[in-house]
């Protein structure tokens, strides 16, 4: 595929370029922190962004949303989506790689989600080779950064005074007919070479993945999760802030005068003590213990390649680090990976 | 079929709770429509006297006579509701428990004048404490959407959903800056049972704890975290933990100063 060399000075052409086709969705400043917000100029974001506080799932899964209308007396109405092409601008390597493995649950299941598909469709990723990785990061281990190998369409690298962009995909080679640009040297290459090693070499967090399910499964005893327990407030915070996560619960919403009402859908997590509850009151995972090892098992152990055997050698985590970066209660799941080594 | 029966119905509170109930204004016609307002003393002067399908209980039980009509209550109605903090767990009327009667002096200037006081219970309980209760509709004031949700749950014998995950559920979810882990400020949403759409973090103050404790609230270990982070004294926490729901079993530790 294709590429372009782009002066800084000119990535505001660029977008606004790109706005004429798609509705784009940056990082933007949000007090301390990043969200991802819909810009209509390239100086409305950050692209010196750590992390954003929701992942970009919350795109192609929104947080709440209404599966179809229905009336007591029979008569079901889906929601009609009208939605033309978005774009999300500088999407870090973890999140796209996340993407990926999402696709591996909506796309490639048992059971394909239409919409999740629509979404993905009409949405073009631009990612953002990670030069500068936060102190959580630790994609380098996942496999999953800082750099992305592919899934993107259009995949920016920070040069210096330019930035190196490559085209993944058709619609990325249309995109970057509309820069304006010179053509790409091997100096450029190396540059992204270099700045790919310098990147590696800020890694502060690590998980060594090696025979890392088997460790997951003899260690569902171990006294770490007791402590974890009593720590853990069950808050919700690491699976909302993760970009794989992909529960959700489902709930019926009657309108007052009781004609009819909504199904909609709203995003779960394993770490809440609702998430395991059966009727009748029975729960699986009664212990903020139990459900705390979900949630790091299930991203570093059993969520990997057991699950998805496209996954090799992969886990579920993409090492983006938010869920480090947001738990009140200090619990950091590349620490639990040591201690479950005895490191 | 004869519509329901409604009652709302108030103990020692700030009627605030009631006031939330008037303020579901878009639906109150629906509900009027759905059901026989028999008894609400602030939106009505034609009240009746039980029996009722469904009663609306705000306050805590704080006198002898309040009491005597909560048992009256319950014995005439099919649903019992309590509506709001001090009905649920005590909520403010409540701190007077965790106050030696000296101090309560100390603020009002001729304390054994007070007429409430002279009559009154030397401690105050919520209704769970002496009746039995069907529901609990938690929040000073519950959220209205809340009190619809238990409205049409009773009416359609289904049962209501209401959040008891905790408020940094719904916080995250709007995508709020973290007060307590981005600010360092001693926010209680994560011990503090969601459903008011996390209404203080979307404005940049803390959770105060206004919903009481979530399903399963890990008292200790935020105490201990909002000593740590925000730098909160014995007496702070006490005060947090005290405020809203020190009464029940999940903060009573920490309200009693047990840290
Ligand atoms: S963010 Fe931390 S405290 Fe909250 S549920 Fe997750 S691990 Fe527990
Ligand atoms: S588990 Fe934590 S670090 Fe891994 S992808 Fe999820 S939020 Fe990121
Ligand atoms: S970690 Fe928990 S919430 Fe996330 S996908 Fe797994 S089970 Fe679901
Ligand atoms: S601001 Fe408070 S309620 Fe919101 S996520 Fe942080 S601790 Fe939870
Ligand atoms: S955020 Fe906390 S204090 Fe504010 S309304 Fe909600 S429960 Fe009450």
């Amino acid at each position: 595929m294709g590429g372009k060399v782009i002066a800084k000075d000119s990535l505001g052409e660029f977008v606004s370029k790109l706005s004429e086709r798609y509705r784009i969705f940056g990082p933007r400043k949000k007090g301390t922190e990043w969200i991802f917000d819909e810009v209509r100029s390239a100086e409305e974001m950050d692209l010196r962004y750590s992390t954003t506080i929701l992942p970009p799932r919350k795109f192609f899964i929104p947080t709440s949303e209404r599966i179809f209308s229905f009336k007591m007396d029979g008569g079901v109405e889906e929601p009609e989506e009208r939605d033309g092409p978005s774009l999300i601008f500088g999407i870090h390597s973890c999140d796209l790689n996340a993407l990926l493995l999402l696709d591996m649950v909506f796309l490639e299941g048992e059971f394909p989600s239409p919409s999740y598909a629509r979404r993905r469709e009409r949405t073009a990723l631009v990612a953002l080779t990670c030069i500068d990785p936060s102190e959580n990061c630790f994609c380098e281990s996942m496999g999953t950064g800082p750099s992305p190998a592919g899934g993107y369409d259009v995949l920016l690298t920070d040069l210096g005074r330019e930035y190196l962009a490559e085209s993944g995909s058709r619609r990325g080679e249309e995109m970057l007919a509309l820069a304006k640009g010179r053509a790409v040297t091997a100096a450029d290459l190396e540059g992204k070479a270099k700045a790919i090693e310098c990147a590696k070499s800020k890694f502060k967090k690590k998980v060594d993945l090696k025979g890392i399910d088997e460790l997951f499964l003899r260690n569902l005893d171990n006294p770490v999760w007791k402590r974890l327990g009593e720590k853990d407030l069950a808050c919700g915070i690491c699976v909302n802030s993760c970009p794989t996560c992909f529960c959700f619960d489902v709930r019926d919403q009657l309108d007052f005068p009781m004609v009819g009402g909504v199904r909609y859908k709203e995003w779960d997590a394993c770490v809440l003590l609702e998430f395991s509850q059966v009727a009748l009151g029975g729960n699986f995972r009664r212990d903020r213990a139990a459900r705390i090892r979900q949630f790091i098992g299930h991203n570093l152990g059993w969520g990997g390649a057991s699950q998805f055997r496209e996954f090799k050698g992969r886990a579920k985590c993409v090492g983006c680090g938010r869920c480090i970066r947001y738990c009140p209660a200090g619990i950091d799941l590349t620490e639990v990976v040591k201690e479950l080594r005895g490191i | 079929m004869a519509k329901p029966k409604l009652a709302v119905v108030k103990m020692t509170g700030c009627a605030g709770c009631q006031m939330e109930v008037l303020r579901i204004e878009d639906k109150l016609l629906d509900l009027v429509g759905a059901v026989d307002v028999a008894y609400f003393y602030m939106a009505t002067s034609a009240n009746r006297h039980g029996p009722y399908d469904v009663a609306l209980v705000e306050g805590s039980v704080s006198t002898p006579r309040e009491l005597r009509e909560l048992k009256e209550l319950r014995e005439r109605t099919k649903l019992l509701i309590a509506l709001g903090d001090c009905a649920c767990s005590g909520c403010l009327p409540s701190i007077v428990n965790w106050v030696p009667p000296q101090e309560s002096a100390k603020v009002y200037e001729r304390f054994l004048e007070i007429h409430s006081k002279k009559e009154s219970f030397q401690r105050v309980y919520p209704l769970s404490a002496h009746v039995r209760v069907d529901l609990e509709l938690r929040g000073c004031p519950p959220h209205r959407d809340a009190i619809l949700e238990a409205l049409k749950g009773a009416l359609l014998g289904i049962k209501p959903f209401l959040r008891e995950h905790p408020v940094c559920v719904e916080c995250k979810l709007k995508e709020n800056v973290c007060l307590l882990v981005c600010e360092g400020r001693p926010c209680m949403g994560p011990v503090t049972a969601a459903g008011c759409g996390a209404a203080c973090p979307s404005n940049g103050r803390v959770c105060e704890g206004c919903y009481g404790p979530m399903s399963d609230a890990n008292a200790s270990s935020l105490a201990e975290i909002l000593a740590k982070r925000c730098g909160l004294s014995r007496e702070d926490l006490i005060g947090k933990f005290r405020k809203y729901a020190g009464l029940t079993p999940a903060f009573s530790k920490e309200a009693s100063g047990g840290i």
